[in-house]
């Protein structure tokens, strides 16, 4: 009966051992919740970023107007834009968006926290038309603590 | 006095719940630690899809499985020792219907488990896709699983000696 009874503490002393380390690594990898809450602020941003870049290139191209919007309100207003929203989640400002040229512009994100190694994340560059330039979307999920400005621009898709 | 002692019955309704509780808490454990230490794998193991996207689901899932794992795990411990009084105070219930019925449906899920496991294994063996990655995971269901299984399998032969 005593080795019995050793024998189940043994059980329950092991597993007891093995979920204690797992959640104490887990715990750590984890990170504080206020850090994983400003993780997922940023990640938020990052994707209004990927989402307004998307919306640029369509309103640049819609109706071959080959015109870039003046400010991020008047992208917002156009129905043939999808934007969820142009305000940064956290302090409800809209993000900084400035045209550079006639198809250039830049996207600026306050971000509170950093991630600089992400190349896995590295947007693959893509032809904008057949045998035309290589257009690279910038990698937003790339970002220092403060404020991160991207260069982006816009092409002419082919014409069918 | 002695007549009384050997009258004295547990309710069924009260076994059944200590037992579907023990072992749903050890369940809910079990799959928790597997995505938990499946997570820490992904993380220093990296194959180069997962992070596409700027977003980490690792995080997410060790986050979710720690948190089960807080809740359940206890709970666990905790209805295996109000098991285990219950079978001082009533030492013949050892051997009762609820109790075998639920040890060999986990010895079920656990050798069910553990057959799964070892056909990924030799699948992906033959494919000639054994990786470290691949073969600490194989590893770490194998081990759990296995842990339950020799466990309650031991556990019946007890009370059926």
């Amino acid at each position: 009966m005593g080795s019995q009874k050793s024998r189940v503490v043994g059980f329950l002393a092991i597993s007891t051992f093995i979920v204690v380390a797992a959640v104490a690594l887990g715990l750590y990898v984890g990170g504080s919740p206020s850090m994983a809450r400003r993780m997922r602020l940023d990640e938020q941003r990052t994707n209004d970023l990927r989402q307004i870049y998307s919306a640029l290139e369509q309103y640049y191209n819609v109706e071959a107007r080959y015109t870039l919007p003046p400010t991020l309100e008047a992208l917002r207003l156009e129905p043939t834009s999808y934007v969820t929203s142009i305000l940064d989640p956290q302090s409800r400002q809209p993000y900084v968006y400035e045209v550079t040229g006639l198809e250039s512009y830049k996207l600026c994100a306050m971000f509170e926290t950093e991630a600089t190694n992400n190349s896995l994340n590295e947007p693959f560059p893509v032809f904008a038309r057949p045998g035309g330039p290589l257009l690279k979307q910038p990698n937003f999920s790339n970002h220092r603590i403060g404020q991160n400005c991207f260069e982006a621009n816009v092409q002419e898709w082919p014409r069918s | 006095m002695l007549g009384l002692v050997l009258m004295k019955t547990p309710s069924k309704a009260r076994e059944a719940f200590l037992y579907l509780l023990q072992f749903l808490a050890l369940y809910v454990s079990a799959v928790s630690l597997g995505t938990l230490l499946f997570q820490f794998v992904n993380r220093w193991l990296p194959d180069g899809f997962e992070t596409y996207g700027g977003y980490d689901p690792t995080l997410q899932a060790i986050r979710f499985s720690v948190s089960a794992l807080i809740v359940t795990f206890p709970l666990f411990l905790w209805m295996s020792r109000s098991v285990f009084q219950f079978l001082k105070e009533y030492p013949d219930r050892r051997s009762s219907g609820i109790r075998q019925w639920l040890t060999y449906i986990t010895l079920f899920f656990a050798a069910g488990t553990i057959m799964g496991d070892l056909i990924s294994l030799v699948n992906n063996f033959l494919n000639g896709e054994l990786t470290l990655r691949f073969g600490l995971k194989v590893l770490i269901v194998g081990a759990i699983a296995s842990l339950i299984f020799g466990y309650y399998l031991w556990d019946l032969k007890k009370a059926e000696l």
